[in-house]
């Protein structure tokens, strides 16, 4: 029985490049960034900040996007390596968490450098809700892409895989609604950019547990 | 052992790198040899022994579908006991069986059809050495040795005289240990 298999999986057989998977991962990476974009069209709500040619001469513009896409980019190079079986643990979370601590650590400077009556106003901008919602709405259709591409690989560690493709999706969605938020505090960016992007990551590490099963 | 399956490796990554190339006559050869590490592997740790052709089955055909992401610069060893502790995991879970899966590595996945092939092998050797002998040295020493019989029994099933059936096996026994530890020496 075992050996009309072989012969049949023989038969079957055709050329396959081991880099189909890499290319794959990197086309759903750059799916997911125009289908973000999309979303500008899609949501009424949703719109490029106004002055956003201006900011782009703006240091908090481009410290926004280093966060997210930082992020973003641990997510899809954990995402590479946890879609091979056997693969090593990139040590993805660790990465993050240096990220993360990073840009904590201007944030802190920024607070240390401005009169505590201000502060309210650093951490709660004026759209702290409305930040963490939007990132977690986007955030919904790129990790169902992103868990399908895994699944077309094969992950032996499903929570980790998911954990992984949850940060590439919350990373590219935060980058996208970065497009479209005004908010300039770095500590605004540390504590609600960083909090949907974590929701998003453990929301792929619980969704990869079954999600991901080949 | 080490030697033995650094070299083992080698071979199935060639023969790998030919399937994922499209070498059909290739890729027959692994999924044989693949087949017989994942039967020994599977039966000691599947506790069903029906399950166990279903657990081989379903390792080779996700194989099959996942083979494009074997990396080469990986060992192909690794990734294939990856793909069948998972399907293992799987199995488990399927059965609700709380088992607790040890964290071996893939060393001990090479291993668990080693003790199987290493009595084949054994068997081949004594085969092949056994052809040398006369034929009534070969007939007196299966009969006492390996068919279990005594002297008496042996002399009266091969028609031969008691005392033939002694110098035949003490001959045969010493060209066998000749023979084997001529070949120890010199390997």
């Amino acid at each position: 029985m075992t050996d009309d298999l072989i012969e049949r999986l023989a038969e079957d057989l055709e050329p396959v490049s081991p880099r189909r998977p890499l290319r794959r991962l990197l086309l759903a990476v750059g799916v997911a960034a125009g289908a973000g974009l999309l979303a500008f069209l899609v949501l009424p709500d949703l719109a490029f900040r106004a002055d956003l040619v201006a900011a782009l001469h703006g240091v908090s513009f481009w410290l926004k996007l280093a966060f997210t896409g930082a992020l973003a980019a641990i997510g899809a190079w954990a995402m590479a390596a946890l879609s091979r079986p056997a693969a090593r643990d990139p040590g993805g979370p660790v990465f993050a968490a240096i990220v993360w601590s990073g840009f904590a650590a201007i944030a802190l400077a920024v607070l240390a450098a401005t009169p505590p009556a201000d502060w309210q106003a650093l951490v709660m901008g004026e759209t702290a809700r409305r930040c963490v919602g939007y990132i977690l709405l986007l955030s919904v259709p790129l990790l169902a892409l992103m868990l399908a591409v895994m699944r077309r690989a094969a992950p032996t560690r499903l929570g980790r895989a998911g954990w992984a493709c949850g940060l590439a999706a919350g990373g590219l969605a935060a980058s996208v609604y970065s497009l479209g938020c005004g908010e300039a505090s770095p500590v605004f960016l540390v504590i609600w950019y960083g909090l949907g992007i974590a929701a998003t990551g453990l929301t792929g590490a619980a969704a990869g547990r079954w999600a991901l099963r080949w | 052992m080490t030697v033995v399956t650094e070299r083992y490796e080698a071979q199935l990554r060639s023969l790998m790198v030919a399937s994922q190339a499209g070498d059909a006559a290739a890729y027959r050869t692994l999924l044989r040899d693949v087949q017989q590490r994942l039967t020994g592997y599977f039966r000691q740790r599947a506790g069903d022994p029906s399950a166990v052709e279903d657990l081989v089955q379903e390792t080779l055909m996700a194989i099959h579908v996942k083979r494009d992401t074997y990396d080469p610069g990986q060992p192909l060893t690794a990734w294939i006991y990856a793909i069948a502790r998972y399907k293992l995991v799987d199995f488990y879970r399927a059965h609700r069986r709380r088992a607790s899966l040890p964290l071996d590595d893939e060393a001990q996945f090479l291993a668990a059809a080693d003790p199987a092939q290493g009595a084949a092998m054994a068997r081949l050797d004594l085969d092949r050495a056994m052809a040398e002998l006369s034929a009534p040295q070969a007939e007196a020493l299966r009969l006492t040795k390996v068919e279990g019989l005594s002297v008496e029994e042996a002399a009266a099933r091969s028609g031969r005289g008691v005392s033939a059936i002694k110098v035949n096996v003490h001959r045969g026994l010493k060209a066998l240990r000749d023979r084997f530890a001529g070949r120890e020496a010199s390997s």
